[in-house]
């Protein structure tokens, strides 16, 4: 009888897996080597679908097992879903370093956990680290960096909190801050830092939800605010939002963040974030800018993860530009599992994806054309677009009191 | 705490090809940050608090007026 592989987190199958994971990661952007991932997606596969009891089954259910995967296309992806209905953890999950929520779980109910070890944590930080540096952070060591969210202290369970953290403390400098507080929305030092810019002639990133920045912008344009934020000053979002609270193109929300903050169109980088993908996907537009590049915006594919974009109905894959779900295959993803399918509306373009909306199953109805005009994908919620607005109501009192004592 | 359209959510037992389209499609990022500021700006107390925060920066700034409106 055959000795029984062992899969634990101290297992050589393991170590050596994340070891050639991380080395495959670090080649960078210019890696071609569809042969080296196809292996190392076949061995992850090996291990979730021996580690990952629920997805085993569906797997079994598929017919597709490790011995008879010969592809990475031929992995079962996960309905995002299951990240919440199930432990999707291929380790123990008494040794995980992290632990937080699923995408789109605002129910405490039915909240899922996202888990990952120490080895998965070093796969995100250095797949994110350097896909952060490349496409946000390129041609600046250091910044000012706003954050619209709270801190991973104050919200340990919000995936976005504990990912910009590691983005404050690897890109920002020490006067980086918070927006988002145990008091709320700090408004004062929002535009504190925004008039300190233009003064000091020093750039600023604002990085976080999208749905702030919009509410933001938006309650500048009623009251009439506007800044002029020195060159290199960017702001990068994340999040999306439902489109509830008036509308906003993408279009628009670049022409607001040039009105009323002086940013550049191509220093607006939005990124596609989510708890059941380790590796976050940007915007190419800064990085071209800065090769002087001419080439339209999408959400670049990092040469350790895959995107598909699938038919709704059958879950076979679409030629480029046609509308469906967005699939992803992510190396990074070692903890959990390889290949997730979202409920992401996407495109595929000639060389990335772009994600337009999130579909919510109504039978025989798919009506992409009427949300493919959103920023950063709308999946926010009403009741959060009464909330913000609420809460930016009195921006212009503050800003003229902050401006008058100047 | 935010609930927002949980009870129509259907139970799985298994992973199946049914859970795709049957999420929550909701952020839960940006419902932390709209929940946050629900809870926090608003009434006497957090009024009272942004009005102590803007006095701290009167204080603190300078007579530097060079902003516009």
């Amino acid at each position: 009888m055959p000795e029984k592989t062992d899969y634990s987190l101290e297992s050589d199958f393991v170590k050596e897996l994340d070891r050639d994971i991380l080395e495959f990661i670090r080649r960078g952007m210019e890696n071609q080597d569809e042969d080296g991932f196809n292996k190392l997606t076949l061995r992850e596969f090996e291990l979730q679908y021996n580690t990952i009891e629920p997805y085993k089954k569906y797997c079994d259910k598929k017919g597709i097992t490790p011995d008879i995967a010969g592809n990475w296309m031929q992995i079962p992806a996960v309905p995002s879903l299951a990240f919440k209905e199930f432990v999707m953890a291929s380790f123990s999950v008494d040794k995980a370093e992290q632990a937080y929520f699923t995408s789109g779980t605002t129910d405490p109910r039915r909240k899922g956990s996202i888990l990952r070890d120490k080895g998965a944590v070093d796969l995100i930080n250095a797949a994110n680290g350097l896909l952060t540096r490349k496409y946000v952070f390129q041609n600046v060591e250091r910044m000012k960096i706003l954050l619209m969210t709270p801190s991973p202290q104050m919200a340990p369970g919000i995936g976005m909190a504990v990912g910009l953290d590691r983005v404050r403390t690897e890109f920002g400098t020490p006067e980086s801050a918070y927006l988002i507080t145990p008091r709320g929305l700090n408004v004062e030092v929002l535009l504190k830092a925004l008039l300190d810019a233009e003064n000091s002639g020093k750039p600023l990133a604002l990085v976080g939800s999208t749905v702030g920045f919009i509410y933001f912008l938006q309650a500048c344009e009623t009251e009439g605010l506007s800044f002029k934020l020195p060159h290199g000053s960017r702001i990068c979002d994340g999040g999306g939002y439902l489109g509830q609270f008036g509308e906003c193109s993408r279009e628009e929300y670049f022409e607001k963040c040039s009105r009323v903050l002086g940013i550049e169109e191509y220093y607006c980088i939005n990124v596609l974030g989510m708890g059941e993908i380790s590796t976050n996907f940007f915007d190419n537009v800064l990085d071209n800018h800065l090769k002087g590049k001419d080439e339209e915006r999408y959400k670049v594919i990092p040469p350790w993860t895959r995107t598909e974009v699938v038919d709704i109905t059958n879950r076979i894959r679409l030629p480029k530009g046609e509308v469906g779900l967005l699939r992803h295959y992510d190396l990074a993803n070692r903890s959990m599992v390889l290949a997730v399918q979202t409920d992401n509306l996407g495109f595929e373009t000639d060389y990335g994806f772009e994600i337009i909306g999130r579909w919510k199953k109504k039978p025989g109805k798919l009506d992409a054309e009427e949300i493919k005009a959103g920023h950063g994908g709308k999946i926010m919620t009403q009741l959060g677009n009464f909330l913000l607005r609420r809460s930016l109501k009195k921006i212009g009192n503050v800003y003229r009191k902050i401006a008058k004592e100047r | 705490m935010i609930i927002i359209r949980s009870s129509k959510i259907k139970k799985f037992s298994e992973i199946t090809d049914e859970m795709i389209g049957a999420a929550d499609g909701i952020c839960s990022c940006a419902s932390t940050v709209s929940n946050i500021i629900n809870s926090q700006n608003k009434g006497k107390e957090g009024k009272t608090s942004l009005k102590k925060k803007l006095n701290s920066l009167k204080k603190k700034f300078t007579n530097n007026n060079s902003c516009r409106q």
